[in-house]
């Protein structure tokens, strides 16, 4: 020890050296005879609240080794139910965004304030649940049709087969 | 002597059978000097009732950890002194959060109206000149001053070098002097 450092260390202001043994402060009676028993008793009453005395010891080290083994095995889980969950989850977007969410009420306004922008065959179409409920007069003459098929056939003459694929 | 008491106290603390004795031998052999230690940091005896008793149970459930080549009571003064300095913390934001300044009194009107104090007006001065004492510094003062430890054992505790210590030392004997002395030029 430096002769600076022993003189930092002993040298007390005699204030201080005569107040160093007097001790102000006080207990309560029988206070330090008590404590122990209730520090011990604290302790106990933890120790039940957090459910410690329950587990043996044996179980909890089985528990812990258990879990730390299967921590890393859980992990990866999750983050693959987490991405698979992301694909898979139904895209609201194809509905418009909303349409998943829309009632009947609302659909039906929705129609009646834009009902010009409809063509009314539509209309009729989607009201008709089988073709026997759509009114003749809508399905045109079927003789249409057979006059159709001649353009069709040479028109799939024409093209080549390069051009379909 | 010091030794065999903490090797018969680790002994006791690893059966279970044989637990609650060796806490209790623990407690009888170190809670005087712990409970005095915490006292004399944060002055109000139920704040030293509540620390020094978290001080020991957390010595039981920690003392897996305790290196067995170490003194036990340089170990619960490690423990006692981490466990005042952050109730202080806390309470100094409890009092911060709900603005309320010290219970609204100083340390002087808290040691005078304080049952378990019984001290005289240099006492007051004195313990008042203590707390203006920055935390680290403080406990430095009162280990040294009151507990007469050697300075390696409080490097032990705190973690810092001896020389530091020593400087730290002094620099409180005289800030305490500073301060008694202008408290008493004043009156």
């Amino acid at each position: 020890m430096s002769e600076n450092q022993h003189n930092m260390d002993e040298k007390l202001p005699k204030f201080l050296q005569e107040m160093k043994d007097e001790n102000p402060f006080q207990v309560p009676p029988e206070y330090f005879k008590n404590l122990s028993t209730q520090t011990w008793k604290r302790m106990q009453k933890t120790q039940e609240s957090r459910g410690i005395r329950w587990v043996p010891d044996g179980f909890r080290f089985a528990i812990r080794a258990t879990v730390g083994l299967l921590r890393p095995t859980m992990a990866f889980g999750a983050i693959a139910l987490l991405i698979g969950l992301a694909i898979l989850w139904p895209n609201t977007e194809e509905f418009g965004g909303h349409g998943a969410m829309l009632t009947e009420q609302e659909i039906l306004t929705y129609i009646a304030e834009n009902v010009d922008d409809f063509d009314v065959n539509e209309l009729y179409w989607a009201e008709a649940l089988t073709m026997e409920e759509v009114p003749s007069d809508l399905l045109g003459d079927p003789s249409d049709e057979l006059e159709l098929e001649p353009v069709f056939e040479e028109l799939i003459e024409d093209l080549d087969l390069e051009d379909i694929l | 002597m010091q030794r065999e008491e903490d090797a018969r106290i680790l002994l006791l603390l690893k059966d279970k059978r044989s637990q609650e004795e060796g806490f209790r031998l623990m407690m009888s052999l170190y809670q005087e000097r712990i409970y005095w230690h915490i006292r004399k940091f944060v002055f109000d005896h139920d704040d030293a009732n509540d620390i020094v008793q978290n001080t020991f149970i957390k010595a039981f459930r920690g003392i897996g950890g305790f290196r067995s080549d170490a003194k036990l009571y340089t170990w619960l003064y490690k423990i006692a002194s981490n466990e005042s300095i952050t109730f202080l913390k806390k309470k100094s934001k409890r009092q911060t959060d709900s603005l309320e300044d010290e219970d609204g009194l100083s340390i002087g009107s808290r040691l005078r109206s304080d049952a378990y104090f019984d001290g005289d007006h240099a006492q007051e001065t004195l313990q008042k000149a203590i707390a203006n004492l920055p935390d680290k510094q403080r406990l430095v003062f009162n280990m040294r001053y009151y507990d007469e430890l050697p300075y390696n054992d409080i490097s032990t505790v705190l973690g810092t070098s001896v020389g530091a210590l020593k400087a730290s030392y002094h620099h409180a004997v005289k800030k305490i002097e500073q301060y008694v002395k202008e408290t008493f030029e004043s009156v």
